[in-house]
């Protein structure tokens, strides 16, 4: 599996929450997170030789941010609920795209599932990346979680 | 003299409400009259919506459930409405293979997400003169 590079990861979220959101979010150690922020999204993907998810967690509040640039309505015409999580299952489908990329480029080739707010698990044991953000006191994480295909993992 | 949008029909065709809505807030902002605007939650509904409206414009998502955007394309190709609409595809999709299919099918353009909304003004304006 092509190693996902941690900064090339960082610089392809940032540049989709200000380009698509018009959000500024300063990239943060996953550590310093206080606390696994509560909306969740998952989206997986995978070819013939790997599998994985990416996991996005968002505070309510910058999820109301992103919508609000998404949208470009104020952040609190931002719903809870619905419209809400929404917003943080399209993220979810950008920032898969950018994963893919980043993995496999215009050759190689990822089926995208569609963006989902149930946790999806691996079949088997993966590797795993985090990337966490900050924008004005919100909190975002993003993790990837990637493993070899079920069947490459059968034939091993 | 700023180009007259205001009569253009759009399709746009996105399982995501949320997209829908941003892409026809952009639609609008480009001079895209509001009443001009109709919207499909995926390619199963784009069908029926291109049977009430000859759309001069559909903005494509691909990855969608029910029928995508590469099974909508076989369909218009299959019935000859590809010739009569500009196919622009809406997507985080970078695979060479799948975006040359695409564009075998008849898609005219491709906007890559993430994008600014403003990139929605060009490709209409785009895809009006090359009509």
């Amino acid at each position: 599996m092509k190693p996902l590079n941690l900064d090339d990861l960082t610089a392809k979220i940032d540049n989709a929450l200000e380009t698509m959101c018009f959000v500024m979010a300063d990239p943060i150690d996953a550590d310093d997170l206080l606390e696994v922020p509560a909306m969740k999204t998952w989206i997986s993907f995978h070819n013939e030789s790997e599998q994985g998810f990416v996991e996005l967690a968002g505070s309510l509040g910058f999820v109301q941010e992103v919508g609000s640039g998404l949208l470009g309505v104020d952040s609190d015409e931002v719903e809870e609920g619905e419209q809400a999580e929404g917003v943080l299952l399209e993220l979810a489908n950008v920032i898969a795209g950018e994963v893919v990329c980043l993995l496999g480029g215009e050759e190689v080739f990822f089926e995208l599932g569609i963006p989902t707010s149930e946790a999806i698990e691996l079949d088997v044991p993966g590797d795993e990346v985090s990337v966490a953000f900050d924008s004005m006191g919100e909190a975002f994480n993003v993790r990837v979680e990637r493993g070899p295909a079920a069947s490459q993992a059968d034939a091993a | 003299m700023e180009q007259d949008l205001s009569n253009i029909q759009v399709l746009i065709v996105d399982d995501s409400a949320i997209v829908r809505k941003a892409v026809k807030k952009a639609v609008v902002q480009a001079g895209v009259d509001d009443s001009c605007v109709r919207e499909a939650e995926h390619g199963g509904v784009a069908v029926e919506r291109i049977d009430e409206m000859l759309p001069d414009i559909v903005f494509l998502d691909v990855n969608m459930p029910v029928m995508n955007g590469e099974e909508f394309m076989e369909f218009i190709n299959d019935d000859g409405r590809v010739n009569e609409m500009a196919v622009v595809i809406v997507s985080t999709e970078m695979n060479a293979k799948r975006l040359f299919r695409l564009a075998e099918l008849g898609a005219r353009g491709r906007l890559h997400k993430p994008f600014p909304p403003e990139k929605i003004r060009e490709v209409i304006i785009d895809m009006v003169a090359a009509a």
